[in-house]
C-alpha cells in the first residue's frame, strides 16, 4: 500500500533500497527485460544478507547478481535463466554448492 | 505467480490444474494436494505469497505515482500482493501526463509504497522503448560469472568501487554502451541463401505440419525453434492458427505467462512445445537437476509452469535437439511433468505427451495404451540407431519411414519472412541461422 497519506514517497535509490531489510521476501520484476538492476545493484552495495527472492515471473541477471554477491538464502522461481546468454552461472553454482535453496514456483 | 495472485487477493491459497504426479508434491512445502468440493477430484493448491517488499522497473510514472508498465507483462502480480512496494521508473512526468499506447498499461498510485527516478535503471538488461539488451556487458558479465574469483573482480568494478548509479552508469557508457532503441527485425536484410537443409530447418518443417488451420498454439521461452515452425505454418498452411509466442513484442495477450497459463488451464490451449534434460518411457520430464533436489550435481533453469501445462494443453509436442542414452532414461532424476503412470483421470489431466522429435527422429506418444512409438527416422538415420540411443524400450513398428524433408518453397520462406519475424523474438538465433 502506499507510504504516505497522499500516496507514494518518491525516494532516493538508496533510501529506497533501505526498505529491503536482511531476510526479507522480496519479490524481483522482470526477466532479461524491465528488471530493476540498478536497485539490484544498492542492495549489493549496502550488504544485504538473507533475502529470500522470488521472482516474477522467472529470474534473470537479478537473480544471478544477488546470488553471486552472497545476497540471497533462498530463490522461489519458476526458471531462473538469462535466455539468449545461457545458464545463470552463480545461480547455478551456488545451487549445486547447496548454500542457495529453490523452490520452483507455478 | 500463482502464490502471489492469491496473496493479492487475500485468501489462504489457489487451487492449480496439473502439477499431480509431480516430485513438486514432494519437495515445494507450498504445494499441497486436496480435494475439490465441488468436482470431488484431487487438485494441487498453492500457498498465498505476500513479499514484504516486491520492486519492479517501469517506463513512467508521474507525479502522483501511477506507473505505467508493459501491456506484457506479470509484474503487477508481484506488486499486488506486496506489503511494500517499489518501482524504478525511467521518466517521471507531470500528472496527467502519463500517457502510453496499446503496448502499455497503467498500475495506479494506490498500490505503491515508493517510487525511485531511475533513468537507465535496467541496465544490461533492456527497456523497451528506452534501450536495447547491452550485449558486451552481457557477454562479459557470464564470463566473469563463471568463475567466482572472477565474478569478485566483476563486483568490486561495477559496484563496490563506485558510489552509486550514476557512477555506474557513467562507466558504462566509456566503455562504449550507448543507450538506444531499435526494433532488430528492421537491421538484417534476409536473403533466401543457397544449400540444403540444417537439421534445424527439418524441425521447423516437422513441427509447421503439426499447426492445424484455426487452432490456438503457443510457445513458451526458449524455444525459437518450434516458434519458427509455428509461424512457417501461419505463413503457409495455417492462415487461421492464434499464436502465441511468449517473449514476441506483437503478442496478442494482454497479459505475459499467467494469461498463457489461464487459457491452458480454462483449455483453451490446443498445442504446445517442451523441451527437457531427461525423458522416461513413461513420458516424465525432468527441467529441473539431475541428482538429489537439495544438492544437485546439476541444476537447470527450472520447469516454468510446465507442470501444469503437460497436462493441460491439449497437445504437448515435445523437442530435444539431442538423443543420446542420457536424454532419454529408463528413470528421471526429478519429475517435474508427470507421464503416463501418474494415475489421473481426465478431469486432472485432459492434455498430455503428443510426440518427440528429436535430432534422430519422430516419435509419438500413445496416450491410450502408454507407450512411445517410433513414427519416422530422419534421412541417414537407421530405426536400430534410434533404438541403441533411447534408454528406454521404444516401440519399434515393422516398417518405419523416413521423414519428410523440407521443401524449397518452405525453405525459402523460412530464411525469409520467418527468419524476420522470428528476430524480433530471438535475435542471438536469428543472425546464427
Amino acid at each position: 500500500m502506499t507510504g504516505g497519506p497522499s500516496g507514494p514517497s518518491f525516494l532516493s535509490l538508496k533510501d529506497a533500497a533501505r526498505l529491503v531489510v536482511d531476510g526479507s521476501l522480496l519479490a524481483v520484476g522482470g526477466r532479461m527485460q524491465m528488471e530493476p538492476v540498478a536497485f539490484v545493484r544498492e542492495l549489493v552495495r549496502q550488504g544485504r544478507k538473507r533475502l529470500r527472492l522470488l521472482t516474477v515471473p522467472g529470474g534473470g541477471i537479478n537473480v544471478d547478481m544477488l546470488v553471486g554477491a552472497g545476497c540471497v538464502e533462498s530463490v522461489e522461481t519458476p526458471q531462473v535463466v538469462l535466455n539468449e546468454f545461457g545458464q545463470a552461472p552463480n545461480f547455478r553454482r551456488q545451487v549445486q554448492k547447496g548454500k542457495v535453496k529453490v523452490s520452483e514456483q507455478v | 505467480m500463482s502464490g502471489l495472485r492469491a496473496g493479492a487477493m487475500g485468501i489462504p491459497f489457489i487451487p492449480v490444474r496439473g502439477i499431480l504426479g509431480s516430485d513438486y508434491l514432494r519437495v515445494q512445502p507450498r504445494f499441497k494436494v486436496i480435494r475439490c468440493p465441488f468436482s470431488g477430484h484431487q487438485t494441487v493448491v498453492v500457498e498465498a505469497i505476500t513479499p514484504d517488499v516486491s520492486v519492479i522497473h517501469a517506463l513512467k510514472a508521474d507525479e502522483r505515482g501511477n506507473v505505467l508498465i508493459e501491456r506484457h507483462s506479470d509484474v503487477d502480480l508481484a506488486v499486488k500482493a506486496a506489503k511494500k512496494a517499489i518501482a524504478t521508473v525511467e521518466e517521471v512526468v507531470k500528472e496527467g501526463e502519463l500517457v502510453g499506447d496499446e503496448k502499455t498499461r497503467l498500475i495506479s498510485w494506490i498500490n505503491f509504497y515508493a517510487i525511485v527516478h531511475v533513468p537507465f535503471g535496467a541496465h544490461p538488461v533492456s527497456c523497451p522503448g528506452y534501450y536495447c539488451i547491452d550485449r558486451d556487458h552481457m557477454t562479459r558479465y557470464v564470463k566473469m560469472a563463471a568463475d567466482e574469483e572472477l565474478f569478485r573482480t566483476y563486483l568490486k568494478n561495477y559496484i563496490y568501487d563506485l558510489t552509486g548509479h550514476d557512477d555506474y552508469i557513467r562507466l558504462v557508457k566509456q566503455e562504449g554502451w550507448r543507450p538506444q532503441y531499435r526494433d532488430d527485425r528492421d537491421k538484417h536484410s534476409m536473403s533466401p541463401g543457397k544449400g540444403d537443409y540444417t537439421l534445424d530447418e527439418l524441425i521447423m518443417t516437422l513441427i509447421a505440419r503439426e499447426v492445424n488451420d484455426g487452432t490456438c498454439v503457443a510457445i513458451g521461452t526458449l524455444s525459437p525453434v518450434p516458434a519458427a515452425g509455428c509461424i512457417l505454418a501461419s505463413l503457409t498452411t495455417a492462415p487461421h492458427v492464434k499464436l502465441i509466442i511468449l517473449g514476441d513484442p506483437d503478442s496478442p495477450l494482454d497479459r505475459g505467462s499467467s494469461q498463457l497459463f489461464d487459457m491452458a488451464q480454462r483449455g483453451l490451449i490446443d498445442l504446445f512445445f517442451l523441451s527437457f534434460v531427461q525423458m522416461d518411457g513413461d513420458c516424465n520430464l525432468n527441467l529441473t537437476v539431475i541428482g538429489e533436489h537439495q544438492k544437485p550435481l546439476i541444476r537447470f533453469p527450472g520447469g516454468a509452469g510446465s507442470s501444469m501445462l503437460y497436462h493441460m494443453a491439449k497437445k504437448i509436442i515435445m523437442f530435444k535437439m539431442s538423443h543420446t542414452k542420457r536424454d532419454f532414461v529408463s528413470k528421471v532424476d526429478f519429475i517435474t511433468c508427470s507421464g503416463f503412470n501418474a494415475g489421473l483421470n481426465d478431469w486432472q489431466r485432459p492434455g498430455g505427451p503428443y510426440k518427440i522429435i528429436t535430432n534422430l527422429a519422430v516419435m509419438r506418444a500413445d496416450r491410450e495404451r502408454k507407450r512411445v512409438i517410433l513414427e519416422s527416422v530422419h534421412p541417414g538415420v537407421s530405426p536400430r540407431k534410434v533404438v541403441e540411443n533411447t534408454g528406454f524400450e521404444i516401440e519399434v513398428p515393422s516398417s518405419v519411414p523416413e521423414t519428410e524433408p523440407p521443401n524449397t518453397e518452405q525453405l525459402e520462406i523460412l530464411r525469409t519472412k520467418v527468419r524476420e519475424k522470428l528476430a524480433g523474438i530471438y535475435r542471438e538465433y536469428s543472425r546464427r541461422w
